[in-house]
């Protein structure tokens, strides 16, 4: 039976205990070796704004990959000016991950302006995204693999992934394409 | 038992042996790593969006004629002088200034990676360590400043690595509480997307399809059993989150080092992602297997107060 007396020793004796002093022992011996750590930590979780990737600051990053497990995705990828899809790693030395960060950065850029999600985008309010990352693609990334792949053009993949009724549902279309010089 | 809950946070000694294998390791990490940044400074023509120190200066300065082959060539002449422990304040710091400039640069490609930034992580413990050492260490006179290697320093440098390489994993623990309000767990069914988008992500990569058995297998035992996989991921999450008390002692080093290899060997398989820098970091700073030969033969007397 927990008492009033029983609460009042335990809070007594916690009195003992937890004094500066030992606190500061404890610190001293548990903390202290780890400040490195710590302070790391206290940058990179909370002084790093969190807003897309604009808050990372090489080296130190929050590390944000898979820290909230949403209901939908996407992927994107290429296809060539016919329409059949292009391997980008093999072609390019570019995953498709690195083209979907991307084109995902443009399209932030478009869900600020117009005030709702990309999910709930046309491809036409999506397309100056695409075209961006193409072009970035073909004039900046990779030049000399895209002249080299001998294509006439690129064109962008947007592949939707979302859970309804616990089922997932798979939709894709072409945003952008853009001709290689 | 009674040892893994030893409190020996920075005071495990290595021997000068041990810390040559870390070094060497540390190399060949920055081989690797190099291999990745060099190609991207090769193939690029320019900067996508401003990243890091590159807000403040412009970092395409790296593709001038001569300028990123010259920091190459500093690269490998410092590793090797790393790996040798001659000039170590000059040396770490040299490699951690060209991997943070380097790194920048691939940041600055328009697509955020995770990979690079343990390396420069582990540069700045060893350096914060190495300044810290020579501050605490009386006595130090020009030879040492050339080859440190009193075992209260190399305590240090080493204890530095392992607090950086701990760093990133509470980080990321810490960052799945704030970004999901705490509903992280109960959310993480929904992996099941994230599973298949990598599938997909990486059959595009090179239109060769990858080993689904592993991916489907998980995402049937998340549908059939919700609250196992729940349990699995609490397990995960508390091991990334809780990642400093390894650095508590020897044995937890190996012990959490080989689970968290474990765990990126598992998503490797399921999800198509590459952790190869962690889990070399942690294989080589962590678990430590030449120090597992020195603790049998010593008898588990390794820390300072033991000694």
């Amino acid at each position: 039976m927990i008492t009033r007396e029983k609460i009042k020793a335990l809070v007594e004796k916690l009195r003992e205990v937890i004094t500066v002093e030992n606190v500061k022992t404890w610190a001293g011996v548990h903390l202290r070796p780890i400040t490195l750590l710590i302070v790391i930590t206290i940058i990179s979780c909370y002084f790093l704004p969190e807003q897309g990737g604009a808050g990372e600051f090489f080296p130190l990053t929050s590390y944000p990959m898979y820290s909230s497990n949403g209901s939908k995705s996407f992927v994107v990828y290429l296809k060539d000016g016919e329409g059949n899809p292009i391997p980008s790693q093999g072609l390019f030395s570019v995953r498709t991950s690195e083209l979907k960060k991307d084109y995902n950065t443009r399209l932030d850029d478009i869900v600020e302006e117009l005030g709702f999600s990309d999910f709930l985008m046309t491809a036409e309010q999506k397309r100056p995204a695409a075209e961006d990352t193409l072009n970035f693609l073909i004039h900046t990334r990779a030049p000399e693999r895209v002249q080299e792949s001998g294509l006439k053009a690129l064109q962008l993949v947007d592949l939707r992934l979302v859970m309804v009724d616990n089922k997932l549902q798979r939709t894709e279309e072409v945003i952008a394409r853009v001709e290689i010089p | 038992m009674r040892s893994l809950l030893r409190n020996d946070l920075g005071t495990i000694n290595y021997s000068w042996w041990e810390w040559a294998i870390m070094r060497i390791g540390m190399a060949w990490l920055c081989f690797d790593t190099g291999e990745t940044l060099w190609k991207t400074l090769r193939a690029s023509k320019g900067v996508r969006d401003e990243h890091g120190i590159g807000r403040f200066f412009d970092i395409e300065f790296l593709l001038e004629p001569g300028v990123w082959q010259g920091l190459e060539m500093a690269w490998w002449i410092l590793l090797i002088a790393y790996v040798l422990n001659v000039f170590p304040i000059l040396t770490v710091s040299g490699l951690l200034s060209i991997h943070v400039l380097a790194g920048t640069f691939y940041m600055s490609q328009g697509a955020m990676h995770h990979s690079q930034q343990i390396i420069s992580l582990i540069w700045i413990g060893h350096l914060a360590a190495l300044i810290y050492s020579r501050f605490k260490v009386k006595g130090n006179r020009l030879p040492s400043l050339l080859f440190p290697n009193s075992p209260e320093e190399r305590r240090w440098m080493v204890f530095g690595c392992q607090q950086m390489i701990a760093a990133a994993y509470v980080i990321t623990g810490l960052t799945k509480h704030i970004r999901s309000d705490g509903d992280w767990i109960e959310e993480s069914p929904n992996l099941v997307i994230q599973f298949e988008k990598n599938l997909t992500a990486d059959y595009y990569n090179k239109l060769i399809p990858p080993d689904e058995r592993a991916t489907e297998w998980m995402i049937e035992f998340i549908n059939g059993w919700p609250l196992v996989a729940m349990v699995f991921f609490a397990f995960v999450l508390a091991l990334e989150f809780f990642a400093f008390l390894a650095l508590y002692n020897r044995k937890l080093l190996a012990l959490w080092g080989l689970s968290l290899i474990a765990m990126h060997l598992s998503i490797g398989v399921i999800m198509k992602l590459d952790f190869y820098l962690h889990e070399m970091a942690l294989l080589f700073f962590w678990v430590n297997l030449p120090g597992w030969v020195k603790l049998c033969f010593s008898r588990g007397r390794d820390s300072v107060q033991a000694a």
